[in-house]
């Protein structure tokens, strides 16, 4: 039978076939559209940005709604007797500067302060259900004396506060307290009042998964498969992060993770040569030595030979996460996060086996095996936020991270990927 | 057309072009092996057009994955198993269900090898075409390509011991036309 099967291949195995002219043309066409194709992380950086941006534009629609005043309970008299004094100063001022006609659209501008508390500055927008009790606000007017035309917009919660003011040019004399609906006022001196130090630990259990392009390596797959398991691993992730109004948050820093692989590797019938020298030294009874017998014996030992060893990866990285935290009560939070981590760098060492099944060891001195930078990654957390006081907070919850590339280097035939799965602690300061 | 007697360029350098973008290198390298592999993807093909389709989509994947060449081992091996994984797919996609049906032979005949010696390449080849899909993806993969059974069968998704027996029934055939040559020969 193996005569006839190698017959047919010795004629069949080098034959060559004409090809079609325009083939490489095809080919070469195919090759061009590939290099075209947009990048997937680009898509995911898009989506990642774009998608807050959403939220943003659906949550907070620009509109003034006169009849709702929320927080005008909180404002206090004096307020309106100010702004109307200060209305009745300006009057007075255009009227001793005797203003030409033209400058009358002005002043109509400039008497529109004594309107700005009817907009209702604390209502638009406002959330009622939420503890934070947020709120947008947005004013416009005249300043005081230079008839400069200004425009401001704030979004505002409990001790939180974002102001944006267009064409500003001096400080604002008459607006300070515009956003200011009481006790419950942000503190307009803060620039970033979402700001946050954050650090984190986390513990989890890796789970690799090796492929092949063909189906020439599943062999050796099946082997490390065999001899490679995840063990738990760990991650410490420092940085800094910031709490948006709306229950949003950004944080960015850096890490360190170390993924564990244990490798063990059981061969059987190792034959071990055991030398055994038995001297015997015959003595009288005056005793000295009448004669020195040695017999030199060599035998086998036929037993297993066990290697456990304790594979890494330790990584530097850079993560970048984007979440949202819904309050359950006053002091504690649930926070679901996405984002992407970028490795910087990468070492890897331990010992895996090669095609025959033996173990050899990779990245004392070099590493050929896998990438020194594996790009890109993508994370996910779930955690519960517990609020200690107006600076700290402790979270604990399940957090993921997957690696959706292949992390070897050419010369290593067999795709390797890693799916992380664990739970993480950390602690949040305000600043 | 041998690999040396293209330029003075070797194969190796070849692919490092390659790598780097360069489409004359692709081109050479396509001219270089496109005659083997496109016999090879005929043997899997129903026919002509089918074959330059599968060599088309191959060539393809082997540019795009070429950074995956270790560059140990002889490109054309690392080539063929490509070409023959795009074939195996090109077949799911396009053929609805092969017969890979789990029958024992009942007479193995043993035709003269040198009858298979007398005859020319394209003879053998047209012999081989004219098995049927599942037969011939079995035969081409294990007597032509040298994969085991057990790869046959990881990779088309059916037992070990179907291959095994389309192998045998793929075998029968091929010599039960061999005899009919003969005979028609006289």
């Amino acid at each position: 039978m193996k005569n006839f099967d190698e017959k047919i291949r010795d004629k069949l195995f080098n034959a060559e076939m004409p090809v079609s002219s325009g083939l490489w043309d095809a080919i070469e066409q195919n090759l061009d559209r590939k290099d075209k194709r947009p990048k997937v992380w680009f898509l995911l950086m898009s989506l990642l940005i774009g998608l807050p941006l959403l939220f943003f534009a659906y949550y907070y629609p620009i509109s003034v709604d006169s009849k709702e005043k929320p927080s005008l309970e909180n404002t206090d008299d004096k307020y309106f007797a100010e702004n109307s004094v200060l209305s009745d100063r300006f009057e007075n001022f255009v009227d001793t500067e005797n203003l030409v006609s033209d400058n009358s659209m002005k002043l109509n501008q400039t008497l529109s302060i004594e309107k700005i508390p009817s907009l209702s500055y604390n209502s638009i927008g406002s959330f009622k259900n939420s503890p934070q009790n947020l709120s947008f606000q947005i004013a416009s007017g005249n300043k005081q004396r230079k008839l400069t035309p200004f425009t401001q917009i704030g979004l505002a919660g409990l001790n939180k506060e974002i102001i944006f003011q267009l064409n500003q040019e001096e400080d604002i004399l008459l607006f300070p307290r515009l956003f200011n609906s009481g006790n419950d006022c942000p503190d307009f001196k803060r620039k970033w009042p979402g700001l946050y130090l954050y650090s984190q630990l986390g513990s989890y259990y890796p789970f690799q998964s090796l492929s092949s392009d063909g189906s020439e390596m599943s062999s050796l797959i099946s082997e490390r498969d065999l001899t490679e398991s995840g063990v738990p691993s760990f991650s410490f992730e420092t940085g800094l992060g910031y709490d948006f109004y709306n229950g949003l948050f950004v944080q960015t820093g850096i890490s360190y993770n170390q993924i564990n692989i244990k490798f063990y590797h059981r061969q059987e019938d190792i034959i071990n040569n055991i030398t055994s020298i038995i001297i015997d030294t015959l003595f009288n009874p005056q005793g000295e030595v009448v004669s020195i017998n040695k017999d030199t014996s060599v035998y086998q030992e036929i037993g297993v030979q066990e290697l456990t060893v304790n594979n890494s990866f330790k990584m530097l990285d850079i993560p970048i996460s984007v979440g949202y935290s819904y309050p359950l009560t006053d002091k504690i939070h649930l926070r679901a996060s996405a984002g992407l981590i970028f490795n910087m760098r990468t070492r890897s060492r331990g010992y895996m086996v090669d095609s025959n099944g033996e173990p050899y060891e990779y990245g004392r001195n070099d590493n050929d095996l896998f990438k020194t930078k594996w790009g890109l990654s993508y994370s996910g957390a779930l955690d519960l936020e517990t609020i200690i006081n107006d600076k700290f907070s402790f979270n604990a919850g399940l957090n993921m991270r997957y690696f959706s590339k292949n992390i070897n280097v050419s010369t290593n035939a067999v795709d390797q990927r890693f799916f992380n799965l664990g739970i993480v602690a950390g602690v949040k300061y305000r600043i | 057309m041998s690999p040396l007697s293209l330029n003075s360029i070797t194969e190796k350098e070849l692919v490092a072009l390659c790598l780097k973008g360069d489409r004359i290198s692709c081109k050479q390298l396509f001219e270089l092996h496109s005659g083997k592999m496109m016999a090879l993807c005929y043997r899997f093909a129903r026919d002509k057009n089918e074959a330059e389709d599968i060599l088309q989509e191959g060539f393809i994947r082997i540019f795009n994955k070429l950074d995956l060449y270790s560059g140990e081992g002889v490109l054309e091996a690392w080539m063929r198993r490509v070409m023959i994984n795009t074939a195996l797919k090109y077949k799911q996609k396009n053929v609805t269900k092969h017969n890979y049906s789990d029958i024992d032979d009942k007479h193995v005949f043993d035709p003269t090898p040198t009858i298979i010696e007398e005859m020319s390449k394209d003879e053998i080849l047209r012999l081989v075409q004219n098995l049927p899909d599942g037969y011939r993806t079995v035969f081409n993969m294990y007597v032509i390509e040298g994969y085991s059974h057990k790869e046959i069968a990881d990779s088309l998704g059916i037992g070990e011991s179907t291959s095994r027996s389309q192998l045998v029934k793929a075998r029968t055939l091929l010599k039960t036309q061999l005899l009919n040559l003969i005979r028609l020969a006289g």
